[in-house]
């Protein structure tokens, strides 16, 4: 019993310690911007699209399809590197958006630098399949979800009397809130700690060490996603998905945050 | 005399181990025709134990059935039993003559004994047989001596003079050929046809296109069929109709004298056989170094469309060539399998320049005109740009990567955005009400359980201080006799006690009542009054009060226990 309540106060505290999004409301003039965009993309001025979409982003407002249509625009303009980022953050803030997706696996055939990987073993390619098809947010709500149902049948446990059936729901309930909770726990966790960008320049050298006179290691092109290791004034260590690590100046790679 | 003596013969051969029988039902059958082979025990304690041996003359199609019955009969007073245990197999003869069932071993109660072996005459499949036959079926094919690699088609068809009622068949494995299936009906269609001068019911049970993958002599197997037909002898038991019969019975072999492919005279190889043609498309003849195209070469004809294939084609250099892509439509009748065969090669050009495509070939053996003949595609013209961008530095494709090459982009996403701020919190306001709710969930139950004890824990306070409204309720709502005002002016007064003392105590005497008011510091006028009152109550039993007096003491014992009210400590 001392543990549950451990785990509440931990659990709930954990919930309520998380960042929240802000109340404010869109501005007036971002559905116009956004329209502008739509409009000038569906009329094949691409250039047009991009400002108006960009507009929207300097003003500190994102959203899914924002950043899908913005792909498409850089898609179209042959800007692989953004088309490549527009779509990792539409996935960031959707997984479940199958037309980027789609639009991601296609641009990143244009991609020069491919790295062979060894497949991810089956229970782990599960595992991460179910967590990265929701966003952290989502998560939380699952568990809060779960946890609500789990509470709900502990409530009616009490006040109702004994039942079987309700006594298997809320087993089931709690089993399911440590699960979602895993997910979350995980899921929030790398996204705060693990930084993730795309090269934003045809053609960068990495080196051993944050400085320009240091040694070549490799050379990455435009497009490719790197995970971000560490930061020292404006450079910052990339990693590879083979593991190969070297320095680049920031103004080469584009954050997906 | 010879016939008993037959008879007599047959029985010693049949009946070899006390109560074991070997039988067949019949000993001279035609051939498509089964047999079944019965064995038989009568009042043995277990089931007659048989491991049947090869029998090469006979293929067995069904067995071993096993049943049992009992038999109980009172004759004279004296009830005798039987009980009789039957396997049975059923047996496809595989060729005609005078075929054997080798003699088989009978283990029965522990004690093993051997049968003769069984010899049954099986006349040859002929017209004659098949006239005579109520139901039979047959296999045909359209070309006995095909080349390899070509089409024949295999027909079985079911001919009927009887009712059916049920039809099974089972097609028989056909070794040395690719099979596709032409014409497979889920329920047999009837039709009348004059067959060998007699009218029949025929109903196609399937066709089969056959590509012989070997030359030489390949053996098609008989179907063996399970077809279930009315009896005629109607059963007087039978409130439904004349029974069902099940016969099993199967089709003749075939033999195809498959001819190899003749040689072709310049050297190149093929396989294909049928008639077709052969035509190549490419998504676009201006591309940029290092850009993907796809070239397809499309195949359409008859024949199979597994074998058919194209010449070695070597792409130019400076070509990287993936793994191509094989779709196969097929386009099928009741007669002919064909349709299109297109092989997708994605390839990436990595040198520029005007490059010209050479032409794919196909060679086939065109069965309708008995030549080879070769077809080609017209060459390709591509144009590739330099490109400025081109780096030689990739390491290939992935095979889900290659399907996407030439697609284009999904179009946009015209949806309300959810507009989020950027750099805004993890979690969103519905995941904070959500949250809400859970903790005020969680601290539910101990709210009540808090709400539940501080309610039993000051019951007596909130009695006490009901004390009060309570009784002078019951003093207001007066309106009887006198005699009745005053009793109820003391069930009030018994209620506000037990309000605010906590006690159920039913009756009080005055002295009582007298002595709680004084202990509960009431002034020392109001008990006076309050005593007074109380004592009219006990004498208006004998001396009636008027109605003015009893209103007076109504009012004053509501001020009293207001009084009271006020300095009960």
């Amino acid at each position: 019993m001392r543990g549950l309540n451990l785990f509440w106060f931990f659990g709930l505290g954990f919930i309520f310690a998380i960042p929240i999004d802000t109340l404010d409301k869109p501005l007036d003039g971002l559905d116009f911007y956004y329209q502008s965009g739509l409009d000038a993309y569906q009329s094949g001025e691409y250039e047009n699209a991009k400002t108006a979409f960009e507009q929207v982003l300097e003003n500190n407002w994102e959203s899914p399809e924002l950043y899908y249509n913005l792909g498409n625009v850089y898609f179209r303009l042959n800007d692989i590197s953004g088309a490549v980022w527009a779509f990792e953050m539409c996935l960031f803030h959707d997984p479940t958006h199958e037309d980027a997706a789609f639009n991601l696996k296609l641009t990143n055939v244009n991609v020069k630098d491919r790295i062979a990987i060894p497949e991810a073993p089956i229970y782990l390619k599960l595992y991460l399949g179910v967590k990265e098809r929701y966003t952290p947010n989502e998560w939380v709500k699952f568990t809060l979800g779960f946890l609500i149902l789990f509470l709900l049948f502990v409530i009616i446990q009490k006040f109702g009397g004994y039942s079987t059936a309700v006594n298997v729901s809320e087993n089931l309930a709690i089993i399911l809130v440590f699960i979602s909770f895993s997910f979350t726990f995980h899921s929030l966790w790398s996204d705060s700690k693990i930084t993730e960008g795309i090269i934003d320049t045809y053609s960068i050298d990495v080196l051993s060490e944050p400085n320009t006179s240091s040694i070549v290691l490799f050379q990455v092109h435009e497009g490719l996603k790197v995970s971000i290791a560490q930061h020292s004034k404006n450079w910052l260590e990339v990693e590879l998905v083979d593991g190969k690590r070297g320095w680049i100046n920031e103004k080469n790679i584009r954050i997906i945050h | 005399m010879v016939i008993k003596f037959l008879n007599i013969f047959l029985l010693a051969n049949l009946i070899f181990a006390g109560n074991v029988t070997v039988d067949v039902d019949s000993r001279r059958i035609n051939e498509g025709d089964s047999v079944t082979l019965t064995i038989r025990s009568v009042n043995s304690k277990n089931a007659p134990e048989v491991i049947l041996p090869n029998i090469t003359d006979f293929m067995v199609v069904s067995g071993p059935n096993q049943s049992s019955s009992s038999n109980y009969s009172i004759l004279n007073g004296k009830m005798e039993s039987s009980s009789t245990y039957t396997l049975e197999w059923i047996l496809m003869p595989r060729k005609s003559g005078r075929l054997r069932i080798p003699s088989l071993s009978v283990k029965l109660d522990g004690k093993l004994s051997q049968s003769n072996p069984i010899f049954i005459s099986v006349s040859k499949r002929s017209q004659n047989s098949n006239e005579d036959a109520q139901f039979y079926v047959e296999a045909n094919i359209d070309n006995t001596s095909p080349y390899r690699g070509e089409q024949v088609t295999l027909t079985h068809t079911l001919y009927t003079r009887v009712d059916v009622t049920g039809f099974d068949e089972k097609m028989p494995r056909l070794k040395g050929f690719w099979v596709e299936e032409l014409f497979s009906p889920s329920k047999l269609q009837l039709r009348k046809v004059q067959k060998n001068g007699r009218q029949y019911h025929s109903a196609t049970i399937k066709k089969s296109a056959l590509f012989p993958t070997k030359s030489g002599k390949i053996v098609i197997d008989p179907l063996i069929a399970t077809i279930g037909v009315r009896d005629r002898k109607r059963n007087s038991f039978s409130v439904f109709g004349s029974p069902s019969k099940q016969h099993t019975i199967s089709t003749q072999s075939i033999s195809l004298d498959v001819k190899p492919l003749p040689a072709t005279n310049d050297g190149h190889t093929s396989s294909v056989v049928g008639v077709w043609n052969i035509k190549s498309t490419i998504d676009r003849n201006n591309v940029l170094q290092d850009e993907a195209l796809k070239i397809k070469i499309h195949l359409t004809g008859n024949g199979n469309l597994k074998s058919v294939d194209i010449l070695p084609y070597e792409f130019p250099e400076g070509f990287e060539v993936f793994e191509p892509k094989v779709t196969i439509k097929s386009a099928k009748s009741q007669i002919k399998i064909g349709g299109e065969k297109v092989i997708e090669y994605v390839v990436i050009p990595r040198t520029t320049g005007k490059i010209i495509l050479p032409p794919f070939e196909i060679k086939y053996f065109d069965n309708v005109s008995k030549k080879w003949k070769t077809k080609e595609s017209k060459p390709i013209n591509l144009w590739v740009k330099i490109n400025e961008k081109s780096s030689t530095t990739t390491v290939g494709l992935s095979k889900e990567e290659v399907q996407l090459v030439g697609k284009d982009i999904r179009f946009m996403d015209d949806n309300v955005p959810r507009w989020k701020k950027s750099n805004s919190g993890l979690v969103d306001r519905n995941s904070v009400m959500l949250a809400i709710v859970a903790l005020l969930l969680f601290l539910l139950p101990g709210m009540v359980n808090l709400r539940q004890s501080h309610l039993a824990s000051t019951v007596g306070d909130r009695q006490s201080r009901m004390a009060l409204k309570k009784s002078v309720k019951i003093i207001k709502s007066i309106t009887d006799s006198p005699e009745n005002v005053y009793g109820s002016i003391h069930q009030a007064i018994i209620m506000y006690i037990n309000y605010k003392t906590g006690r159920k105590t039913v009756e009080y005497s005055i002295t009582d009542i007298i002595k709680i008011f004084e202990n509960s510091g009431v002034p020392v006028n109001s008990i006076e009054d309050l005593k007074k009152i109380m004592e009219h109550g006990q004498a208006v039993r004998f001396a009636p009060i008027s109605n003015t007096d009893v209103q007076k003491d109504i009012e004053l014992v509501m001020v009293i226990l207001k009084e009271a009210d006020n300095a009960w400590s």
